[in-house]
């Protein structure tokens, strides 16, 4: 698989890594604090120990705890560098995020605003909803790199894919830049806004439909065609 | 009673500050429990989606500008002259004057309730360009955003008393080295407030300007200035509560605290390192510099798990009394850990790019501030109401309080884990009924129910314990460690009549074990070191 595309794979590798280590800690303590409960409880004749430090045993936990962060930073960067980071720049207006694509590259423009979606294809193809019961469609080819162009017309907005464990802010007056790899079969189902943006930000939905590359480029030549024609 | 209004007494302004905070907390409870009672179900039954929109924002920022700011502050007020052998605090006007704009900011929040539009529902944060008049119109919100700035000065002014306290009227003897835990944390938390807290006002101010045409603010110029006070301020609303745990672990088990030098210097690098780690919040702008921020948030891990550990050390060994404040600190040092850990995830970029605005953060910030800090509240409560009104509280009632919340605080907030991350977004009014959230979301909205009985609960318990005798001597659990419980339960107005020498951190556990051998000597100062 091409590096810096996949969303999904780093996010669940880099989870099945920290999820057991919280789990031994918090084991860890809540025996520890068991211990303490069953064997240190005051009772006749207990005397509570004087000792005020161990400097070998801090100095030790403190450097191992020193480790255990160098080594999930580590890990993170790893998986920093085979996923997408946005990044924002700034532009003057929304045209400015309107799609350029490089050869044989995909790029779609997402532009957000309140309660709704506007994926802005090569050829002037534009994908909306209407902001309410019927949430725009986001079409997408499978299994290749797709280029993301997001921006908001108004206030910040977020499109989060939770398929695919991205979400990226949408804020006006820059663009963010990143981008995705769709895979078939994933339930894409709960693409929204999630970043609050007023009353109705819980109807900012987004459909994503994910087609075979083929399938895709017919339907965006469709659409083109049918663009021209009229 | 008009009296006790204009006292500038520190032990008077801080029990009004708390008393203050207490009716916020009722309000923001509610609101909470309305929020939580739309969510019980798929659909909209309770409220509209503006309703929701005004309920979480005045939630939200109700909890964190007018109940856990203040009262963390206020217990800083009260307990750090007595910690520290003072009669009195530095600039006691100042304290008197941030006490009430602290109130009377909160009351101008809440006067956005009597405008057309509502008041401030721009969610806490306000992000720009949410929180300007287009999309958010209406005096509502300018009243919200000034009496946040209020209520904000108000905690710089409690914050800088505490801190010159702190530096200038220690006791004789009583060098930086042998400041409580308590006071130590408190320290922490008035340097980031000093330092962190003016950010909030001009970025509040700058969107006042902006709500009337003065100036356009940049979206992520706000995001950053907003951050550089809307993280440290998570750790102004941790640091007391972890030294409150820390002095009743100590006071409660017999014990000295344990790795003192080690929680100090922990604590310093905690305190510099939540001043660089703001921008976590800002991992999916594509505007900062996400490995920089994902470093020095993970990088927290140290200081937190040493501060753990010195805490759990010090009941190590110790003769622990269990009871409802020593149960408090077994509930927060557990809970605050799932905060804790789940706080590591979000650090990491890769991680946050999906947790980010999720319900996975709704519950990683309640578990620190609900499960984790006031579980700290409330041991320090249960410690400390001794000192402060010479009563006991019921421990029988405390029982079953800890009990409540405990059942409470667990069944509302694990849920929300399992919602974020199978794709519920915070904020939301409503979710689908396609989307089966809707039987975490009923046992998560039970939970609550839990939360607001255990709530009345201690209400009670504190109102039966003005029924009862003051009883509780000087030294209120006979194993006292600091100048606190070296004077009367409550202290008289000028604190104290005499001091015991102070050669130690804990100079009544000095004054105890006199006559044994002495099990440690005396930690060498370092030079320079004392004011």
């Amino acid at each position: 698989m091409a590096p810096g595309v996949d969303t999904r794979a780093p996010y669940e590798q880099l989870f099945s890594l920290y999820l057991p280590i919280a789990a031994v800690v918090f084991v860890v303590v809540a025996l520890v604090l068991l211990v303490v409960a069953m064997r240190f409880r005051a009772r006749p004749g207990r005397r509570p120990s004087a000792r005020t430090q161990a400097p070998r045993l801090e100095l030790g936990y403190a450097s191992a705890l020193v480790l255990i962060s160098i080594f999930l930073l580590w890990r993170s960067f790893a998986a920093m560098s085979s996923t997408s980071d946005p990044v924002a720049a700034r532009v003057a207006t929304v045209a400015g995020a309107s799609s350029r694509p490089g050869p044989g590259d995909l790029a779609i423009a997402v532009v957000a605003s309140r309660w709704n979606w506007r994926a802005l294809y090569p050829g002037g193809v534009v994908q909306t909803g209407d902001g309410h019961a019927r949430p725009a469609t986001l079409v997408v080819p499978a299994d290749r790199p797709v280029r993301f162009r997001l921006t908001s017309r108004d206030v910040v907005h977020a499109l989060w894919i939770p398929a695919l464990r991205a979400k990226y802010d949408a804020m006006p007056r820059y663009v963010n830049s990143f981008e995705l790899r769709f895979a078939a079969g994933l339930d894409y189902s709960t693409a929204r806004c999630s970043e609050f943006c007023g009353d109705f930000h819980d109807q900012m939905r987004l459909r994503v439909q994910v087609r075979s590359p083929q399938g895709f480029g017919t339907w965006l030549r469709t659409r083109q065609q049918r663009l021209r024609r009229r | 009673m008009i009296l006790a209004l204009l006292s500038t007494d520190h032990k008077v302004v801080a029990i009004r500050a708390g008393t203050v905070a207490a009716l916020f907390f009722a309000g923001a409870g509610v609101l909470a429990l309305i929020l939580r009672t739309e969510l019980a179900q798929p659909g909209l039954q309770v409220v509209s989606r503006a309703g929701y929109t005004e309920l979480f924002t005045m939630h939200g920022s109700t909890m964190i500008f007018l109940v856990v700011i203040p009262v963390a502050l206020a217990a800083c007020l009260y307990l750090v002259p007595l910690q520290i052998g003072s009669t009195r605090v530095c600039g006691p006007r100042w304290a008197f004057s941030g006490q009430w704009l602290m109130a009377l900011g909160g009351l101008v929040m809440w006067a956005g309730w009597l405008t057309r539009e509502g008041p401030g529902r721009a969610g806490w944060y306000a992000y720009d360009p949410l929180s300007r008049s287009p999309a958010t119109p209406g005096p509502g919100m300018d009243l919200w955003i000034c009496g946040a700035i209020m209520a904000t000065l108000g905690a710089i002014f409690i914050g800088a008393c505490v801190l010159a306290t702190i530096l200038r009227r220690r006791a004789p003897g009583m060098t930086m080295l042998r400041l409580p835990v308590f006071s130590w944390t408190a320290l922490a938390s008035c340097l980031l407030v000093v330092f962190a807290f003016p950010s909030l006002v001009v970025a509040f101010g700058l969107l006042l300007a902006e709500r009337h045409d003065v100036l356009t603010v940049d979206p992520v110029s706000y995001q950053h200035l907003f951050w550089f006070y809307g993280h440290p301020a998570v750790y102004v609303m941790f640091f007391p509560f972890v030294g409150m745990v820390a002095e009743a672990a100590s006071t409660l088990s017999g014990r000295r605290f344990f790795g003192y030098r080690a929680f100090v210097l922990a604590l310093l690098a905690f305190t510099a390192l939540s001043m660089s780690a703001w921008a976590h919040h800002m991992f999916t702008t594509g505007a900062v510099p996400n490995r920089l921020f994902a470093l020095t948030s993970t990088a927290l891990i140290v200081p937190a798990g040493i501060e753990y550990f010195d805490v759990i050390a010090t009941l190590w060994q110790g003769a622990l009394r269990f009871n409802t404040a020593m149960l408090f600190v077994f509930g927060f040092l557990l809970q605050f850990l799932v905060g804790g850990l789940s706080g590591i995830f979000v650090a990491s970029p890769v991680l946050d790019y999906h947790a980010q605005d999720s319900y996975i953060v709704v519950a990683h910030f309640h578990y620190t501030l609900f499960a984790g800090s006031l579980f700290g509240l409330f041991a320090g409560l249960y410690l400390y109401w001794p000192k402060l009104t010479g009563r006991y509280l019921s421990e029988r009632l405390g029982r079953v309080h800890f009990a409540l919340l405990l059942i409470g605080s667990n069944l509302t907030f694990l849920p929300m884990f399992v919602l974020g991350h199978e794709g519920m977004a915070r904020r939301l009014a409503d979710y689908p009924n396609s989307s089966g959230w809707g039987a975490l979301n009923l046992a998560s909205s039970v939970g609550a129910g839990f939360i607001a009985l255990g709530t009345l609960l201690f209400a009670t318990s504190v109102a039966l314990s003005f029924l009862r005798a003051r009883t509780a001597p000087a030294d209120a659990w006979g194993t006292g460690m600091s100048l606190e419980w070296a004077t009367s339960s409550p202290p008289p107005p000028q604190n104290f009549d005499a001091l015991p020498p102070v050669r130690s951190y804990a100079p009544l556990y000095d004054a105890r074990h006199a006559e044994e051998p002495k099990p440690l000597p005396p930690a060498p100062q370092p030079q320079g070191i004392e004011a």
